[in-house]
């Protein structure tokens, strides 16, 4: 079976532990401290010797879950994990079958990962991770851009950073509002991998950016109705702390040009 | 009816259209001049509101940002797949989708703007060019440009563009080295992504990207400009410069 590396279920952690067990798909759980560096420090484990493959360093989400199959593949990026997954296990698929749907379902993440995620991300760094990054993990951090981003971070953004973030924010609660004031879910008559992209990216939106969340009454019902599931609530179990939504690791910057 | 609304058959424009042409699915090819802000016009933003190229418009709906429609071309239309059977081969192919689209080519056209599109439009009359910023529905573009057209790029974005591109392309060669394509064994989409920004790294870093240096780089960009597909591409581009850009990779 395979395993699934993840952290709090919050963000692209929450995404994948959420669709496997929408999917009913046995896996293994590793629960590994992104905020400590604990993937990284362990690089030369014989466990984690996959955190220095290209896919897995290089994976733009930063800090995200790796899904080890049986094959022996290291998978990362939580939208494509999730696609891989509907992939290769066809039990209750999680995309409707036409190709509209799909590019719907692809526009979405596309924006969520690139727009969304990079903007709630740093306003919770910037509330619940600047003070706890230490120059000594930082240092064994693999990668330029890695460090980078757990720089800015561990300095504090500037005031035009967040400013940024939640105009991005902004842009994306008109768009969820528009599509769930149509439907119960973002694509189609039920629930796909959009929704649980967006779940993984919106799920500390009530506290990183309460006024602009209380705004969106549609997204707030969809949050409300997700959260009821019993595979989000199966996910959100794996949960250590008391609050898995205050759990941030620097990651996914926003994007440098157009 | 089909209808693909792009630029020069380079970066995002060329992705839907190697896609179609690799398809073999007939398209009414509507060219729109980036160097013209055409994308900006009335009657465009009548098609895609946000002003972005390319758009896709099949059965008279609407299909936008370049890799999904790729993805929606492959699923929507007969022809031969560009998507691997196998779904580790499948997720491969969309990871490095992704950071061909959000890495790799945002350093290159981040270059690309400095040195080629904004001195192309600059010398015009500066209430039209101010006028033409204005018009741009998104800001992430309206920065761009304004970028472009008044040459703002801080030193350092230009350094960590260029740091980014050379290191890029070490990654690309290693991937490459390692598969015939970039998802595994078969061409894909994937392929027909990173060419159309790939095409530029031996142009662009010669000093790092070039035969001796980057073999497996070159071999993989040499087999897709000699596929049919990505020579009727080609065909259509219409800015002198680009059309001639890509011949250097014919063999000798």
């Amino acid at each position: 079976m395979p395993t699934l590396y993840h952290w709090e279920p919050n963000a692209g952690s929450l995404e994948v532990l959420a669709a496997l067990h929408e999917k009913n798909i046995p896996f293994e759980s590793r629960y590994v401290d992104f905020l400590a560096g604990e993937m990284w420090r362990k690089l030369s484990s014989q466990e984690m010797a996959f955190a220095a493959e290209m896919e897995v360093v290089s994976n733009l989400e930063i800090e995200g879950p790796v899904l080890a199959t049986e094959s022996g593949a290291a998978l990362t990026d939580s939208y494509f994990i999730n696609l891989y997954l509907d992939d290769a296990f066809a039990q209750t698929p999680l995309r409707p079958a036409d190709a509209e749907s799909q590019w719907r379902i692809n526009v979405w993440a596309r924006w969520i990962g690139e727009e969304l995620y990079p903007a709630t991300n740093t306003l919770g760094c910037a509330k619940y991770a600047t003070a706890k990054l230490k120059d000594k993990a930082i240092e064994t951090l693999p990668g330029q851009e890695r460090q980078d981003a757990w720089r800015t971070a561990q300095r504090g953004y500037a005031i035009d950073e967040i400013a940024e973030a939640r105009r991005k924010i902004a842009v994306m609660l008109r768009r969820t509002e528009d599509a769930l004031a149509k439907g119960a879910y973002l694509v189609g008559e039920s629930v796909s991998l959009a929704d649980f992209t967006l779940l993984g990216a919106s799920l500390s939106l009530p506290k990183t950016a309460p006024d602009q969340f209380e705004g969106a009454p549609y997204t707030n019902a969809w949050l409300a109705r997700m959260r009821e599931r019993p595979s989000v609530q199966a996910a959100l179990r794996y949960a250590r702390s008391n609050a898995p939504d205050e759990s941030f690791a620097p990651g996914a910057e926003r994007s440098r040009w157009g | 009816m089909l209808k693909l609304y792009h630029w020069e058959p380079n970066a995002n424009s060329g992705k839907p259209m190697l896609a179609l042409m690799e398809k073999g699915v007939a398209f009414e090819s509507h060219y729109l001049d980036l160097l013209n802000f055409d994308q900006h016009k009335p009657d465009y933003l009548a098609i895609n509101p946000l002003g972005t190229i390319p758009a896709l418009v099949h059965d008279g709906k609407v299909f936008t940002e370049s890799t999904a429609i790729m993805e929606y071309v492959d699923a929507a239309f007969e022809g031969p797949s560009l998507t691997p059977v196998d779904p580790i081969e499948r997720w491969r192919m969309r990871w490095w989708m992704k950071w061909f689209d959000q890495y790799l080519a945002k350093s290159a056209s981040m270059l690309g703007w400095s040195v080629f599109v904004g001195p192309s439009v600059r010398a015009r009359d500066p209430e039209e060019l101010k006028a033409a910023i204005e018009r741009i529905p998104m800001k992430e573009r309206r920065v761009a440009w304004s970028k472009a057209i008044y040459n703002t790029f801080s030193k350092e974005e230009l350094a960590e563009s260029t740091r980014r591109l050379r290191d890029g392309i070490g990654k690309l060669e290693a991937a490459l080295g390692a598969r015939a394509w970039i998802a595994g064994a078969t061409y894909s989409l994937g392929d027909a992504n990173g060419f159309n920004l790939a095409y530029a790294l031996p142009l662009a870093q010669p000093d790092v990207c070039n035969d001796e240096k980057t073999p497996a780089i070159m071999e993989w960009l040499r087999k897709i400009y000699e596929r049919p597909a990505t020579r009727k591409c080609w065909a259509l581009a219409r800015v002198p410069r680009m059309g001639e850009r890509v011949k250097f990779l014919e063999r000798t």
